[in-house]
């Protein structure tokens, strides 16, 4: 299980074993790529296709197709590239990390040592918002759309993926968990 | 729109009028604590307003966050997705 650490003098850290940087990553990863092909494919397409895309895009006017549209026009692109750069940075801190313990003379190490963050300031919200974005994607491939599913229900409203729901949602939940983790340190703050 | 803003001077009416607001709805996955975080943090609310809009989107299933102009409300609406939230803008009358 992840650890945060607060040292008698400093920001908190956040402790993650091998398995976990590697899951972090894999998402990261996996979010990057989700939201650049959006972008390639058009954004206002993408809403369209991908519930997903539209959960992280959303309208900015409920009740005006076309100022919905104009806003989406002019936000899209800088909301997608936000959420992009947070990704991109949460994916450097996990390798940098990863590649700093690795033994120069064992190649073969990868996460051997996990990795170890340092929530500090701004990094703490690029971390929420990644998070965040990552829980909204696998909420909308899950199809959850109750408050209160709590107890992490399985059971699957599609199947039209090879991913695990189980597994999924284990990794939501626990995603969940690092997210209200890291609020509470800021609330600390 | 673009008339009022060149107009030099704006009518006291129009300023109190503040016709637009910032809404912010309900989802499941936001976590209660990650949203009252962001009010406090984004809007400058105190801890106790903030708990106050957070349950009010949660159990009311919205709740408007902010009043002002339509290109402020618009900013916000922008800075709210940028957080994940649920966001949109609309007339305060609608």
């Amino acid at each position: 299980m992840s650890a945060f650490v607060r040292p008698p003098v400093g920001p908190v850290v956040l402790r993650l074993d091998e398995q976990e940087t590697s899951i972090l990553e894999q998402l990261a990863s996996q979010l990057v790529d989700m939201l650049e092909d959006a972008t390639r494919a058009g954004l206002a397409t993408a809403v369209e296709l991908d519930p997903a895309m539209a959960r992280l895009v959303p309208e900015g006017y409920r009740d005006d197709p076309e100022a919905a549209a104009e806003f989406r026009r002019f936000t899209a692109d800088d909301l997608v590239g936000g959420k992009v750069t947070a990704a991109r940075t949460v994916l450097a801190a996990l390798t940098a990390d990863a590649s700093d313990a690795a033994q120069p003379t064992d190649v073969s190490v990868g996460h051997e040592d996990g990795a170890a963050v340092t929530l500090e300031g701004e990094t703490a919200w690029t971390w929420l918002r990644f998070l965040n974005d990552t829980r909204l994607t696998i909420a909308a491939r899950l199809g959850i759309e109750e408050d209160d599913a709590e107890p992490f229900d399985p059971s699957p409203t599609s199947s039209d993926d090879e991913q695990d729901p189980q597994l999924m949602m284990a990794i939501y939940a626990w995603l969940g968990y690092l997210q209200e983790s890291i609020v509470a340190v800021l609330d600390e703050a | 729109m673009a008339q009022i803003l060149d107009q030099p001077i704006v009518d006291e009416a129009t300023l109190t009028m503040q016709p637009w607001v910032t809404i912010v709805w309900n989802d499941p996955v936001n976590l209660m604590s990650y949203v009252s975080l962001v009010f406090r943090s984004y809007f400058g609310y105190t801890h106790e307003e903030a708990e106050r809009l957070m349950l009010a989107v949660h159990h009311e299933g919205r709740a408007v966050v902010a009043t002002g102009n339509r290109e402020e409300m618009e900013r916000h609406v922008e800075a709210m997705h940028g957080y994940g939230l649920w966001a949109s803008l609309a007339k305060a009358d609608a």
